[in-house]
């Protein structure tokens, strides 16, 4: 379980965060520029909060001021929006980009996801739903203790998006891990998750 | 052609050194902070706003003999000024700045949630950099060493002030060419000024094929 109570200040602009990640999906929904990005962030370590604490299990990733565990140390699985494959590189090298799994691990995760044929290939040439299944392969393969996929359906066509969905739910059940899923989609929202945060202004909470 | 063999030798050990120094450059420019970083910045860009004789002499009181460190230089063995090192670190200085900056801009235009992705998978900075941010910015990386190596080939003012006008040892084509046409032998500065030319289109056409045209762009 992953628990925050953090305040991330960038210039003006103030994030206040609370709450809990249990296993399973839990939706995070909110307006543009409300702060999720920022939020998201802040929970991979990439920015530094002002105060507070985030908690995985029984490590401290941030306390009071201070960082405790540096980004590379927390094994969070993040899926960013957008281009978000190594494009330069091979299927097979995105995913071992990890140093965490092991050969049985890739086997497993390259035979779920349907990537066999596609190992050899480059990155970049792939379609859309293709790179997202990479991603989310590269992000498995470092033994996430969270898995953070920031709008995952947004770039794909309508038919590929319902097969994505219904594939990543699916996956994430059996890795029974906490999930963060960024959405604007109410309807996703209730397809995917069971628990919701909601970012309204700067402030996420779980929703009432 | 003795000219022609030493400004490529000259070119290519400066875009060694400019490689070498630019890329570390780069790496402690884009990951850390610190106070006058954007002076520093502006001092590695001078080269290029600079005339050439004057970094030329900022080179030839820097390593004279008479001088301190060119005096310490000699004693372990290393001839700066009237020698090809001269020659070399003159075609460096003033090539560098197109390489640094062509790297930077190709730096700061990669999508930088892409290294970030890297970050949470463990890696650290100087993975990110190796992995990510070089191959990904390999355009620029090109692109500068294509522009500072024709820069280096056609460097002639600082060379002449550090390294002199020795044939054979520091007279590069620019330099040959200024020597022809002095004693008035226009044809045989006219070979040479062929040669550059076909030399440096040559390369930079090559390139532009092997990039696909996109050379000159960031990415």
């Amino acid at each position: 379980m992953i628990s925050f109570d953090i305040v991330i200040e960038r210039g003006t602009f103030v994030v206040k965060a609370q709450g809990t990640l249990q296993e399973g999906i839990t939706t995070l929904m909110g307006p543009s520029g409300s702060g999720k990005s920022t939020f998201l962030k802040a929970l991979c370590g990439l920015l530094t909060p002002k105060e507070g604490r985030i908690t995985a299990n029984d490590a401290v990733w941030f306390e009071g001021k201070k960082v405790v565990t540096p980004t590379q140390e927390r094994h969070i699985g993040y899926m960013p929006q957008g281009n978000i494959v190594f494009p330069h590189m091979t299927v097979e090298d995105n995913i071992r980009y990890s140093k965490q799994g092991s050969p049985e691990l890739f086997d497993h995760i390259v035979e779920r996801l349907r990537l066999t044929p596609h190992l050899k290939k480059k990155a970049k040439g792939l379609s859309g739903g293709e790179q997202q299944r990479v991603a989310l392969g590269r992000a498995l393969y470092s033994k996430p203790v969270l898995l953070i996929l920031d709008e995952p359906l947004t770039a794909l066509d309508v038919n590929l998006r319902a097969q994505l969905q219904q594939d990543l739910v699916a996956i994430i059940s059996e890795w029974a891990i906490p999930c963060l899923w960024v959405t604007h989609s109410e309807e996703e929202a209730a397809a995917v998750g069971n628990h919701r945060l909601l970012c309204r202004d700067g402030v996420i909470a779980e929703e009432l | 052609m003795i000219a022609l063999q030493l400004s490529i030798e000259v070119a290519f050990l400066a875009l060694l050194i400019n490689v070498i120094f630019g890329l570390s450059l780069n790496y402690v420019m884009k990951h850390y902070a610190f106070p006058g970083k954007s002076l520093i910045d502006s001092f590695f860009t001078l080269p290029l706003v600079l005339p050439p004789v004057v970094l030329g002499f900022v080179l030839l009181i820097i390593f004279s003999p008479g001088n301190a460190f060119g005096a310490w230089l000699e004693a372990h063995g290393i001839r700066v000024v009237f020698s090809k090192l001269g020659a070399i670190i003159a075609s460096a200085v003033v090539s560098f700045p197109l390489f640094y900056q062509s790297v930077r801009t190709a730096l700061a235009a990669i999508d930088s949630d892409m290294e970030d992705v890297a970050r949470t998978l463990g890696a650290s900075e100087f993975r990110v950099f190796w992995t990510i941010s070089l191959p990904l910015a390999w355009k620029g990386i090109l692109s500068g060493s294509i522009l500072s190596f024709a820069r280096g080939l056609g460097e002639f003012g600082a060379t002449i002030l550090i390294a002199g006008n020795i044939p054979g040892i520091t007279r590069t084509m620019p330099l040959a060419i200024y020597s022809l046409v002095e004693f008035g032998d226009y044809s045989g500065a006219f070979e040479l000024v062929i040669y550059i030319c076909i030399l440096t289109l040559g390369l930079v056409w090559a390139i532009q094929g092997l990039t696909k045209g996109s050379l000159f762009s960031n990415r």
